[in-house]
């Protein structure tokens, strides 16, 4: 179903607003993951980790949630459709699997900053960092990134299908397709 | 770039493309695809063989034994973050 112009181009703002917040979010956990991987005073070992579940909980989950969501909004109220293109498929599966990885990780975090909590200095420095989760889901926001702005062409089996039925008038919808 | 991306605002092959032009946009899977799904799949597959040459550890056990805490006070730790009972109201903003 075709969005209005003003909703599609409010859409695409919280997109992008929600995606980008997501990458930014997730390179300063990042950052906090490498300072507790690599430092051996228990203060700052422990405070990144309470860090890195506060916002892992409160500002990446939420962003990647939204993200997914107004993505998928985006998708089915534009020409572009979900399934219609080979770089929105790859999008939303990236974007799911880093989701669904993202939730799996989390209660581990929260475990391990409950005993960077409680536990004593000689057991915190031993602790480590969080370094692999956050660095490969960077990498891969960074590649639905450039698969958003680039766009590369090709259609799907469904959107060959879907192309040959659409009625000749309907290719000035295209011109509003501006995600 | 031409062969690759979209023009702004195409979300299909262009109106006034020939036959070749449409065929070309449509036929096969795109080599890009083809590159993308053999990257993510070597990708997955280095990760099945370094967490299985790690002795299959994955998830806070990993920290937890090399920090010398055991399984009980794993769990008891958990009462220890944000989103036990006791701190839910700490943080609860208003």
């Amino acid at each position: 179903m075709p969005m209005r112009p003003a909703l599609r181009r409010a859409t695409l703002a919280a997109h992008i607003v929600c995606s980008v917040g997501w990458l930014g979010a997730a390179g300063a956990y990042l950052a906090l993951g490498v300072a507790a991987e690599v430092n051996i005073q228990p203060q700052i070992v422990r405070a990144a980790w309470i860090g890195m579940e506060l916002s892992g909980w409160f500002v990446i989950v939420p962003l990647a949630c939204l993200a997914l969501l107004t993505g998928l909004v985006l998708s089915l109220g534009t020409p572009w459709g979900l399934f219609k293109h080979y770089w929105v498929v790859s999008a939303l599966v990236l974007t799911t699997l880093s989701l669904a990885v993202l939730l799996l990780h989390m209660p581990s975090v929260t475990i391990l900053a409950g005993l960077a909590r409680t536990a004593d200095d000689a057991a915190v420095r031993r602790l480590g960092g969080d370094v692999l989760h956050p660095a490969l889901g960077l990498l891969v926001l960074i590649v639905i990134t450039v698969l958003n702005v680039h766009k590369p062409r090709g259609l799907t089996p469904y959107g060959q299908h879907k192309q040959t039925k659409e009625p000749k008038g309907s290719t000035k919808n295209r011109a509003t397709a501006t995600r | 770039m031409n062969d690759v991306e979209h023009q702004p605002g195409e979300a299909g092959p262009p109106a006034d493309s020939n036959l070749e032009g449409r065929i070309r946009w449509t036929a096969g899977v795109p080599r890009w695809v083809k590159v993308f799904v053999i990257t993510a799949l070597g990708l997955v597959l280095l990760m099945v063989v370094a967490m299985l040459l790690s002795g299959g550890r994955h998830g806070p056990g990993r920290h937890l034994s090399s920090a010398g805490f055991d399984a009980a006070l794993a769990s008891s730790s958990k009462a220890a973050s944000f989103f036990s009972a006791d701190d839910a109201s700490a943080l609860s903003w208003r």
